[in-house]
C-alpha cells in the first residue's frame, strides 16, 4: 500500500454521517472527483516531482458540505493515497464556533537514486566496507551498491477550535504535530576533501496556540500564548573517514540540528479614537531553549583530538527576544491619512559562554560567542489625497540597529526615505510611481573570524579590516525606484506594465561586496474578446548584478588597501561580477466551445535563467594566485552559474456531461535543463590527485527531464 | 524510530469524531435566527446570478436566510421603483461611486471586533487605498469569501513576487501547499511586510524549528535574518539562496590567500577535473561549494575548532 489508506477512508465518514438520522436536517452538497494520471518521465523523477508525487496512480478528491439551522459540517479530501494527500475536516455554527482537524502532506524531493559505498543509509551511523582501513581513493562510482532517495516527507495533523459563543469575547486554541522523514544532502568535508553523505530526517515538531480576546469597537485586546518543541532522534551523523590513517578506526561526525523548545506570550490591544484615529499597542516575549553536551574528544583524518573543556561541560543555551509595538493611524480630514510607530526587537543570547581548547590546534581556544541584536524603528507615514484622483504616500523612518559579534558591537543606523504617487484620473487607468531611499551608517569596521586560529584573527585579516565590510550590516546608499500602469480601455482588455529598479552602494566597503543592482520588467494582458474565448499573456524579465572585490597575496598593514592599484606577486585585487538574469513568459487561451458544456485551455509557459561570474585577478603571476595552470583570466570564468530553462505545455479540456457530472482530461509536457559550471563534467570521485580526495553521491548532479503526463478525472457534484 | 501510526489513527479519530459529533453539538447550540420568507426575491428577477451565488456563499449559509441583499447594499426602495442603475443602491462594483473607505465600512459594521482586522487601519493595504472589496465579495463561497483561490489573487497585484515564485528553487506555493498568508497578514501587523511573526527568523522557524537552535556555535547573521542569505519567495539557486555559493559567503568571508581571498573560479571546478585539464579540484568549487565542508551553516555544536568553523 503506497499510502495509509485508512485515513482515504475518512473520506466515506461524513457520507455515511449525511446519510444518518442525524442528517435527516442537513442539505448536503459536494462533490466526489475520482481521476487518474498516466506519467512518463524522462530523467530527474525527483525534480520534476520535487513537491508533488511524480508516479502514475489513481487518486482524487472528495468535498462533502452539510448545512442545517443547527451548523455545518464540511470535509475535504485531496490527492487521496498521494505524497501530497490532504483532509481536512470542519463542524461548527457560523459566527458562533468552529471546531477542525486536518492531515497534511507535504513532500520536497531532491534526488533520487543517489549512490554510496557506505551502508547505513537512512540511520546515522554510515560505514564503510573497509572500516579503519584508509583508502588512498574512493571506490570507483560502479562498485557503489548502496542506492537511496534523497527526499523528505512532512506529515502534519492537528485540530482547532475557534469560539465566538460569547462575542465580543472569542478564543482559539489549536494544536499540532509534524513528523518529518527522509533523507538530504550534508557535506562532511576536511582540509582536503569533501564527502557528500546522507543526513537522516526524523524530526516531529509539536506546536500549540491559544489566544483569548475581546473585541468590539472601540476596543480589541487579546493574550495569545504559543508553544513549540522540536525534536531531532539524532544529535548527530556518525561515518567511518575513508581517508583517515591506515589501520587507524576513524569514527567521525556532523553534529545534527538539537531539541529545542520555544515558548511565546503576547499581548495585542487597538482602541479606536476621535477624528478616525486608532492606535495599536504590541507586546511579546519569547524564550528559545537547547542544550548540548560539549564533546571533549573527535576524530579528524583519522588522528584522535582532545579538547578541554571548561567546568561546565553542558551546553545550556536560551535566546530571549522582547518585542513592543506602537502604531498610531489618523484621518483627521478626508483627504489625510497619517501614522506614527514604533517597533523595538530585541534579543539576549543568555547561553553559556564555554572555553573550548582544541588541543590538536595546539591548544588554542575555540569558545563560543554570544551574539545579541536590537533593532528599534520608528516613522511617519502620510496619505494625502490631492486634487486631480492623485494619492500621494510619502513616508521616513529610522531603524537603529546594534548587533553584537564576534568582534565587538555594532551600531548601524537606517534612515529611510520614500514617496509613492497614484494616479486615478482616467476611467481606463491607473499608474503608480514610487521612489524609496535607503542611506545605512555603519562606522564599524568587519573582521573576518572564520580563521583555523582560534579566535583571534589572522594577520592578513587584521590587516585589511579597516577597508572590509560585511554586506548585512555594512553603510550602504540604496535606491529603489517602482513604476506600474494598468491599462483596462475596454471591459475586454486588461494591460499592465511594471518596472523596479534597485541600486545599492556599499560605499564604505573597500573589500567585499560593493555594488548590487537589481532590475526587473513585467507585462501582462488579458483579453476577454466574447464569453467564448480569452487570452492572457505575461512576460518577465530580470537581472541581478553583484560586485565583489577581494584582496589576495600576502597581505600586510602596509600593502593591505585595495586602492593600492598596482598589482604584484604579494598584494592585488580580485573582482568578481555575478550576474543573474531571468526570463519568463507565457501565454494562455480558454476557450468555451459549447457554452456551459464544453471548455478548452492551452497554457504554454517558458522560463530561462541565465547567470554568469566574471572572475579578475589583478595579477596572475603569483604563486598563489588562485588560477590553475593552464588558465587565464579569461578562461576562469564561469559562463554558466545555475542556468536552466524549463518549457511547460499544458492541454485540457473539461465537458460536462450533466448538471451533475464533469469531465476533465488533458496532456502536459515538461521539459527542465540545468547547466551550472559547479556541476560539468561531475565526477561521483571528484578528485584523485594527492592535494586532495573526496566523493559526492549526486546530489542535484543532473536534474534534467522531460515528461509527458496524460490526466482524467470525472467530478460527481450532489 | 518513532511509531507513526498511533498518532495518525488520534488524527482519523479526531476527524471522525468531528464529522458525527458537530451536528450534535448544533443542536444544542442552535442560533435562533429570524427567517426571511425568501432573501433576495425581489432581485432575482434582474441579478439572477447574484442573488444565486449570494444564496450559495458563507455569508448566505451563515445568515440562513436572516438577512437579504439590503444588507449590505442598502435600501431598494429606489431602486425598484425610480431609477435602476448602481446609484440608487450601495453598489461595490468599480463604478458603483463608493469609495474603498465607505466599501469597507460595510463590512466593518459587522466585523469590525474582528480579530484579523485589528491592526487594518495600519495596514499597508489600506493606504494603498484598498478595500474588502479589493480581494473579498459577499457573494463568494470560497475560504475566507475571497474572490478567487488566496495565491491567485495575491499574484494579481503582486507580478514580481509571482515571477520569483516562479524561479527553480522555490516554497511549494504554485503547489498548493504554503500559501501567501500563511507568512503575511493582509490586514496588517506590527512588522514590516506585514509578516505574521515579531521578526523574520521567528516566522521562518515555525516550519524550520531544527534551525532554531540556540546552537554552541552560531552563525550571526543566520541568528539575525534569514533573509541575509536567502529570498524567501524564490530564486535561480538552490535553497533559496540570494547568491550561488562560494560567492554568497564570499561576500563576508574576505580573508586572505588560500581558503577565503580566492575566489574559486573554472579552474578549480569539475570543469578542472584532472582527467580534462591536468588540474586539481577543490571541494570549495564543486558541488554545493562552501557547504561540502560547512555543513552546519546554520549553527553547530560540534566539537573544536571545527565546531566554530560550523564544519561539525
Amino acid at each position: 500500500m503506497k499510502k495509509c489508506t485508512y485515513i482515504s477512508a475518512l473520506a466515506l465518514m461524513p457520507l455515511l454521517y449525511a446519510s444518518g438520522t442525524l442528517a435527516a436536517d442537513y442539505e448536503v452538497t459536494g462533490a466526489i472527483t475520482p481521476s487518474v494520471k498516466g506519467v512518463n518521465v524522462n530523467g530527474s523523477k525527483a525534480k520534476f516531482g520535487e513537491y508533488t508525487d511524480p508516479d502514475s496512480a489513481i487518486t482524487g478528491g472528495v468535498e462533502v458540505n452539510a448545512d442545517a439551522d443547527t451548523g455545518f459540517v464540511t470535509f475535504n479530501a485531496g490527492d487521496i493515497g498521494q505524497d501530497t494527500q490532504s483532509y481536512k475536516a470542519e463542524t461548527g455554527q457560523y459566527g458562533r464556533f468552529k471546531l477542525d482537524a486536518f492531515y497534511n502532506e507535504i513532500q520536497h524531493n531532491n534526488t533520487f537514486d543517489a549512490k554510496t559505498f557506505y551502508s547505513g543509509a537512512g540511520t546515522n551511523q554510515l560505514t564503510s566496507p573497509l572500516n579503519g582501513i584508509r583508502w588512498a581513493t574512493a571506490p570507483a562510482p560502479a562498485t557503489w551498491g548502496n542506492t537511496f532517495d534523497y527526499e523528505v516527507s512532512r506529515n502534519q495533523y492537528g485540530a482547532g477550535l475557534k469560539v465566538d459563543l460569547l462575542k465580543p469575547f472569542f478564543a482559539n486554541f489549536s494544536v499540532s504535530r509534524e513528523d518529518r522523514e527522509g533523507l538530504r544532502p550534508i557535506g562532511a568535508g576536511n582540509t582536503n576533501y569533501a564527502a557528500e553523505l546522507p543526513e537522516p530526517v526524523d524530526y516531529q515538531t509539536d506546536l500549540m496556540q491559544a489566544e483569548l480576546g475581546y473585541g468590539k469597537d472601540p476596543y480589541f485586546v487579546s493574550a495569545g500564548y504559543t508553544h513549540s518543541k522540536f525534536d531531532n532522534a539524532y544529535d548527530a551523523l556518525y561515518f567511518t573517514n575513508i581517508y583517515g590513517v591506515d589501520g587507524v578506526a576513524d569514527n567521525e561526525l556532523v553534529t545534527l540540528p538539537p531539541d529545542n523548545s520555544y515558548g511565546k506570550f503576547d499581548l495585542k490591544g487597538r482602541v479606536k479614537m476621535p477624528l478616525k484615529s486608532a492606535l495599536a499597542l504590541g507586546y511579546s516575549k519569547a524564550k528559545a531553549e537547547a542544550d548540548a553536551n560539549v564533546f571533549e574528544s573527535y576524530n579528524v583524518s583519522g588522528v584522535a583530538r582532545t579538547v578541554t573543556v571548561g567546568t561546565d561541560k553542558l551546553f545550556n543555551g536560551q535566546v530571549d527576544t522582547t518585542n513592543y509595538s506602537a502604531v498610531l493611524t489618523s484621518s483627521p480630514l478626508n483627504f489625510l491619512d497619517g501614522k506614527l510607530f514604533y517597533k523595538n526587537y530585541t534579543t539576549q543570547n543568555k547561553s553559556d559562554q564555554i572555553s573550548i581548547v582544541d588541543n590538536g590546534e595546539g591548544g588554542k581556544d575555540y569558545s563560543n560567542d554570544l551574539f545579541d541584536y536590537d533593532k528599534k524603528s520608528y516613522g511617519i507615514e502620510a496619505g494625502l489625497k490631492l486634487p486631480g484622483h492623485v494619492t500621494l504616500t510619502p513616508s521616513f523612518s529610522k531603524v537603529a540597529t546594534e548587533v553584537a559579534r564576534a568582534t565587538g558591537d555594532q551600531e548601524y543606523d537606517d534612515k529611510i526615505y520614500g514617496i509613492n504617487a497614484k494616479w486615478k484620473g482616467l476611467d481606463f487607468m491607473v499608474a503608480n510611481i514610487g521612489y524609496e531611499r535607503m542611506d545605512r551608517e555603519n562606522d564599524a569596521t568587519s573582521v573576518d573570524t572564520a580563521t583555523p586560529i582560534g579566535n583571534t584573527p589572522t594577520a592578513s585579516v587584521i590587516a585589511m579590516s579597516p577597508y572590509t565590510r560585511m554586506y548585512d550590516t555594512a553603510s550602504q546608499e540604496r535606491d529603489t525606484y517602482k513604476f506600474g500602469i494598468d491599462l483596462f480601455p475596454t471591459d475586454m482588455l486588461n494591460l499592465g506594465f511594471t518596472v523596479r529598479h534597485k541600486e545599492i552602494d556599499y560605499n564604505e566597503t573597500g573589500i567585499g561586496l560593493t555594488d548590487q543592482r537589481d532590475t526587473a520588467y513585467g507585462v501582462s494582458a488579458d483579453f476577454t474578446p466574447n464569453d467564448t474565448v480569452s487570452f492572457s499573456a505575461y512576460v518577465d524579465y530580470s537581472v541581478a548584478k553583484f560586485e565583489l572585490l577581494q584582496r589576495q597575496g600576502t597581505v600586510i598593514a602596509a600593502n593591505a588597501s585595495p586602492d593600492d592599484t598596482v598589482p604584484t606577486d604579494a598584494a592585488y585585487n580580485v573582482t568578481t561580477t555575478q550576474k543573474d538574469k531571468s526570463l519568463d513568459w507565457g501565454i494562455g487561451v480558454n476557450v468555451n466551445v459549447i457554452p456551459k458544456t464544453l471548455a478548452l485551455r492551452a497554457q504554454y509557459d517558458h522560463t530561462k535563467s541565465d547567470g554568469s561570474a566574471d572572475y579578475t585577478y589583478g595579477d596572475n603571476s603569483a604563486a598563489n594566485d588562485g588560477i590553475a595552470t593552464g588558465w587565464t583570466n579569461d578562461t576562469i570564468d564561469y559562463a554558466n552559474w545555475d542556468d536552466y530553462k524549463k518549457d511547460s505545455l499544458l492541454l485540457k479540456a473539461t465537458y460536462s456531461l450533466s448538471a451533475q457530472v464533469d469531465l476533465t482530461g488533458g496532456y502536459a509536457y515538461e521539459m527542465y535543463e540545468y547547466n551550472d559550471g559547479h556541476n560539468d563534467n561531475y565526477a561521483y570521485v571528484y578528485q584523485t590527485a594527492a592535494t586532495g580526495v573526496g566523493y559526492l553521491s549526486g546530489a542535484g548532479s543532473d536534474p534534467d527531464y522531460t515528461a509527458n503526463v496524460v490526466f482524467l478525472s470525472a467530478k460527481y457534484k450532489f | 524510530m518513532r511509531n507513526r501510526l498511533v498518532p495518525k489513527l488520534a488524527v482519523a479519530w479526531s476527524l471522525a469524531m468531528i464529522t458525527m459529533g458537530g451536528g450534535l453539538l448544533g443542536q444544542f447550540l442552535a442560533p435562533d435566527l429570524a427567517q426571511a420568507a425568501d432573501p433576495g426575491a425581489d432581485c432575482a428577477s434582474c441579478h439572477e446570478k447574484s442573488v444565486a451565488s449570494f444564496k450559495n456563499s458563507y455569508h448566505g449559509k451563515a445568515w440562513n436566510g436572516a438577512n437579504g441583499c439590503q444588507s449590505c447594499h442598502g435600501s431598494t426602495d429606489q431602486h425598484l421603483k425610480t431609477e435602476q442603475s448602481k446609484k440608487t443602491i450601495f453598489s461595490f462594483a468599480k463604478d458603483g461611486g463608493q469609495s474603498a473607505e465607505e466599501m469597507s465600512n460595510k463590512c466593518l459594521g459587522c466585523h469590525s471586533g474582528s480579530k484579523h482586522i485589528a491592526l487594518w487601519e495600519s495596514s499597508k493595504h489600506k493606504s494603498a487605498g484598498l478595500s474588502c472589496n479589493s480581494c473579498h465579495t459577499g457573494h463568494s463561497k470560497l475560504p475566507k469569501n475571497l474572490k478567487m483561490p488566496q495565491t491567485e489573487l495575491c499574484f494579481s497585484c503582486h507580478k514580481d513576487i509571482k515571477a520569483e515564485s516562479g524561479k527553480q528553487s522555490h516554497h511549494p506555493i504554485k503547489e498548493g501547499k504554503v500559501s501567501c498568508s500563511d507568512c503575511h497578514s493582509p490586514h496588517g501587523s506590527f512588522s514590516d511586510k506585514a509578516l505574521k511573526g515579531e521578526s523574520t527568523n521567528e516566522l521562518c522557524y515555525k516550519c524550520h524549528a531544527e534551525k532554531r537552535g540556540p546552537f554552541l556555535h552560531e552563525h550571526a547573521p543566520v541568528a539575525e535574518n534569514c533573509l541575509t542569505c536567502h529570498n524567501s519567495h524564490g530564486s535561480n539557486h538552490n535553497k533559496l539562496l540570494t547568491q550561488k555559493a562560494p560567492n554568497l559567503c564570499q561576500s563576508c568571508h574576505i580573508g586572505t590567500s588560500g581558503h577565503f581571498g580566492a575566489p574559486f573560479n573554472r579552474s578549480k571546478s569539475f570543469d578542472a577535473n584532472p582527467a580534462v585539464s591536468g588540474t586539481y579540484t577543490s571541494q570549495r568549487a564543486v558541488s554545493r561549494a562552501c557547504l561540502n565542508c560547512h555543513a552546519a551553516i546554520h549553527g553547530s555544536n560540534g566539537p573544536g575548532r571545527y565546531g566554530k568553523q560550523l564544519a561539525k
